[in-house]
């Protein structure tokens, strides 16, 4: 249980609007409804954590954003992301730059004057097991984000 | 006075040709340090984009690295992120102090609290840009730092 104030759920413009800043393009998103409790593919899971370690948060990507993303942010081409999503997983260079799209992204809730920080990202086939209490969170913000000359897919906030 | 610089001023569409123009000084040595190797090149690729003419940008992956680099030559401005392995960036700055090292020093982090910003004031650093950041943010805290 928590004593920590719960944090305020971010639009859906805030999100695209920050991805966008720190992808240097356009990242339109819109929301979407997803269980990801039944998703059969990869998905990472990323802890977003107060700074005295609670849980405050679960990032949860697909693997599509994870490469459109991690591509993005280092202009790597897109073929290259593409390639990952048909080998089912991430290489190094993209795993290792889709983790600082998760670490800046903990600074979204910065204009709500709340701080997190990123804990362990998860990256599995399977669901993690810390993920469970949180997918049926009620307060969520579930997207569909589009990554300019890149591609879509799916990520998710999930709040405690 | 600390200049703390965010994308809030301004977006990649609204770059205007003054933003293009280059940097009154050239050639300036710049440390960039940041324990994400991608981080490290978008700073270094924002640098270019808001005008910093320079071939003499270094890396260093933490504090530590950084402390090495600048006791072995001293850039004029170092770059760096908040939370890093080894050594922190606030933890550089306190040795840097502690040096006599007269480098300009400003943090690009994505932390952005008041006790962080005051953290950063107190210990010396000119400047905070927190992430993501813009071209124009990275020449308003430049500017600011330089003048």
């Amino acid at each position: 249980m928590t004593n920590q104030a719960p944090l305020t759920i971010p639009t859906v413009q805030g999100v695209a609007s920050f991805l966008g800043g720190l992808m240097g393009r356009a990242t339109p998103a819109k929301k979407i409804k997803v269980d990801w409790a039944r998703e059969k593919g990869w998905l990472s899971f990323s802890e977003f954590r107060y700074p005295e370690g609670e849980l405050a948060a679960l990032f949860v990507a697909d693997l599509p954003f994870c490469c459109w993303s991690g591509a993005a942010l280092a202009l790597l081409s897109p073929g290259l992301a593409q390639d990952a999503i048909k080998a089912g997983k991430l290489d190094q260079a993209l795993q290792d730059n889709f983790a600082e799209v998760a670490n800046v992204l903990t600074a979204t809730f910065r204009e709500f004057g709340e701080r997190v920080i990123l804990g362990q990202i998860h990256y599995a086939k399977l669901m993690a097991p810390e993920a469970r209490p949180l997918v049926a969170a009620t307060r969520r913000l579930d997207l569909e984000v589009t990554v300019t000359g890149y591609g879509a897919g799916r990520c998710g906030l999930l709040l405690t | 006075m600390l200049c703390v610089c965010s994308r809030k001023l301004c977006r990649y569409s609204e770059l205007n040709s003054s933003l293009r123009a280059p940097f009154k000084v050239t050639n300036m040595k710049i440390l960039i340090v940041d324990d994400a190797k991608a981080m490290r090149m978008i700073v270094r690729r924002t640098l270019r984009q808001a005008g910093v003419e320079t071939e003499r940008i270094d890396e260093a992956c933490n504090g530590k690295e950084a402390l090495e680099r600048i006791k072995e030559a001293p850039p004029d401005l170092i770059l760096c992120d908040w939370n890093m392995p080894e050594m922190t960036g606030i933890e550089l700055l306190n040795e840097l102090t502690k040096l006599g090292c007269k480098a300009r020093f400003g943090f690009v982090t994505s932390e952005g609290t008041p006790q962080m910003l005051t953290a950063a004031h107190t210990a010396g650093a000119r400047f905070v840009i927190t992430k993501p950041f813009t071209p124009e943010s990275f020449r308003s805290a430049i500017d600011q730092a330089l003048g």
